[in-house]
């Protein structure tokens, strides 16, 4: 039954998958282009663009920042919008398996995609930029990239979370209060002692779907 | 709970945007001719219908527009200048416009902080020439040594180890005990001479590195009996490497002829925050350490003497009548610091100024749940009333946000 509800997911979410996966590959290529660019046409070289780097200037993978944000909606609402909108939903919700383990087998198999796309990006990533940088500007990256991808997991929780509220009015109060939260994940800096504070929204976010779908499910508005 | 903590962040923000009354600050300056603090305010003048700068010097004097530059001549010199009103002498010097205009420095930016410890440049020492030039390598620190990595023009070629090993045993020679703690100096190009890098080993003892025609060069520096380097600000002078401070906070000067050590007449920078700011003129070194609502100002001369000190307090948002008001409607405030790492601090009020408008909310709430009959039996009718109580106005949103229908 998984199999199949993953299978009807994907026939779903294909083409945006796809254009995830265009768009991360693509964006971390243009990092490169241009920092290949930099280094060449800088007089001193890679000296010079280590140094301002590790002064805090704008790293080359800065550009990364909002893809997370990005795949995550366009996998949310392609998944999720469909559904909702066309009540589609609600056949869903009346097959012979328990709503709620229904339920997150979509949003497990959303999970799993972005999971799988960041993976990617990550391996491109950082196969590339070994042949730049020493092992200090790859431990920089990642302490930058561990809230944009825990961000944009966050991101996909709340879309689920929005799309099964049946009230409008609901849906644009619940929209700026999770504005708010992402922005926490894009304060920027060093944010490992935030680490914590960020898995702990992660979580309710993921928890977050059973209410609003709750309220769908009984028709509440 | 997630609401509260987004309202907790933005709201007061909200409220301290649009209530907010800024004042201009106070000034606290040091005369050269008074030889003495002149406080400068902002006050409303009648005739010219704008706010105006008047100084009130320590005996009660007023100075206002010419007599305040009269005592400020080296702030107004050029204006001075213009009006034919610049003194030949002053403090018993013959000054020019050139002079004061050469000896001014822009405030440095000096304080404790974590020095870096990869990726930097190991300049030349001995060198002819006024511009540094880049090598064509650069360091990282390990646990046991030092190692030189050499990059092309686009990526890493990797670790000289011939030049590594040689740098490493010149200071394992010295008695540098590996892992380094800490390391200080100027890895940056626009600098007109290098006096390498100063490191505290594992062992708190205090060494200086730089390379002279390509061969390490280290030395020990003796420390004074019971100091320990806790931070070093790098300077480019000829007399002084920088500033150093002790694990007490107290400020030295490494002198370079002889490594030796020249404490500051400032005894108090461990009860203010990091940052210390120096500038510099003709006459006067001045040192300012800035506190949450206070800084402090210290004026020592060319061979720095304490001439005068003093502390100007600034008037704080928290106190302020908008301030205060701000504890009766929330009961907390949250907010990330601005450290590294950044942190989530969450500062609660005191209870009873906002536990009325807590209580009138549970009311308020507790009649809207009568009115559209909610079952006494639901638990989580009485956790929403609970959640008002404790988290006030941010509760009361929260639960309307995210309502309970049973």
């Amino acid at each position: 039954m998984t199999l199949h509800l993953f299978y009807k997911e994907w026939l779903k979410t294909k083409w945006f998958v796809l254009a995830s996966l265009v768009l991360g590959i693509g964006t971390i290529l243009y990092a490169f282009i241009g920092l290949n660019s930099n280094i060449i046409n800088a007089e001193g070289g890679s000296q010079y663009v280590f140094e301002w780097f590790t002064r805090g200037g704008r790293p080359h993978y800065g550009i990364f920042q909002n893809i997370p944000f990005i795949i995550a909606l366009l996998i949310g609402v392609s998944q999720y919008l469909p559904e909702v909108l066309q009540k589609r939903i609600k056949l869903t919700l009346h097959l012979p398996l328990n709503e709620i383990v229904m339920l997150y087998t979509m949003v497990l198999y959303g999970f799993l995609v972005i999971l799988g796309l960041v993976v990617i990006f990550m391996v491109v990533f950082f196969l590339i930029d070994l042949y730049f940088f020493p092992g200090e500007m790859h431990l920089m990256a990642i302490k930058a990239f561990i809230p944009w991808i825990l961000g944009g997991f966050a991101t996909y929780f709340f879309v689920a979370m929005i799309a099964m509220e049946p009230g409008w009015k609901f849906r644009f109060l619940y929209a700026i209060v999770v504005y708010y939260l992402l922005d926490i994940f894009l304060l920027g800096g060093d944010m490992s002692d935030l680490y914590l504070l960020l898995v702990v929204i992660l979580v309710i976010a993921s928890l977050g779907m059973i209410y609003t779908a709750n309220r769908f499910k009984i028709g509440e508005n | 709970m997630l609401a509260v903590l987004v309202m907790a962040l933005e709201l007061p923000k909200i409220y301290k945007k649009t209530f907010e009354q800024r004042e201009r600050r106070e000034q606290l300056v040091f005369s050269e001719i008074l030889n003495d603090f002149v406080t400068l305010k902002y006050e409303y003048d009648t005739v010219q219908l704008r706010q105006v700068q008047v100084g009130y010097d320590r005996v009660g004097n007023v100075y206002r527009a010419e007599a305040l530059m009269d005592i400020f001549p080296m702030r107004n010199c050029r204006q001075l200048m213009y009006e034919n009103r610049f003194p030949d002498t002053l403090r018993g010097q013959h000054v020019t416009l050139q002079m004061i205009q050469e000896a001014a420095r822009f405030p440095l930016f000096l304080g404790t902080g974590p020095g870096r410890k990869t990726l930097l440049w190991m300049f030349e020492s001995h060198t002819d020439l006024v511009k540094m030039e880049l090598p064509r390598d650069m360091f990282r620190l390990t646990e046991n040594g030092i190692e030189f990595i050499e990059t092309t023009t686009n990526r890493v070629k990797g670790v000289n180890r011939e030049k590594s090993d040689r740098f490493t045993s010149a200071m394992t020679k010295e008695g540098v005990l590996f892992p380094v703690k800490n390391i200080y100096g100027m890895p940056s190009t626009s600098k007109s001479k290098d006096d390498g890098y100063f490191l505290i080993d594992s062992k708190d003892k205090f060494y200086h590195l730089k390379m002279v025609d390509g061969e390490p060069v280290c030395h020990n520096i003796p420390l004074p009996a019971g100091m320990k380097v806790d931070g070093m600000n790098c300077l480019v002078d000829t007399m002084n490497y920088g500033y150093v401070y002790d694990q007490d906070l107290n400020i030295y000067l490494l002198r370079i002829k002889d490594y030796s050590f020249f404490q500051l007449p400032i005894y108090d920078y461990k009860e203010y925050g990091s940052l210390l700011t120096m500038s510099e003129d003709l006459f006067f070194y001045t040192y300012q350490l800035y506190g949450i609502d206070r800084a402090k100002i210290y004026v020592m001369d060319k061979e720095h003497n304490l001439l005068a000190s003093e502390t100007l307090v600034y008037p704080l948002y928290e106190n302020s009548k908008e301030g205060q008001r701000e504890n009766y409607l929330f009961p907390f405030k949250a907010r990330f610091t601005r450290s590294a790492p950044k942190e989530l601090k969450v500062e609660a009020y005191d209870v009873h100024r906002f536990i009325y408008l807590n209580i009138a909310l549970v009311v308020c709430l507790l009649l809207v749940k009568l009115y559209y009959r909610r079952s006494f039996w639901n638990v989580f009718n009485y956790l929403d009333l609970a959640v008002v109580l404790v988290c006030g106005i941010y509760g009361f949103l929260a639960v309307l946000i995210f309502p309970n229908r049973k």
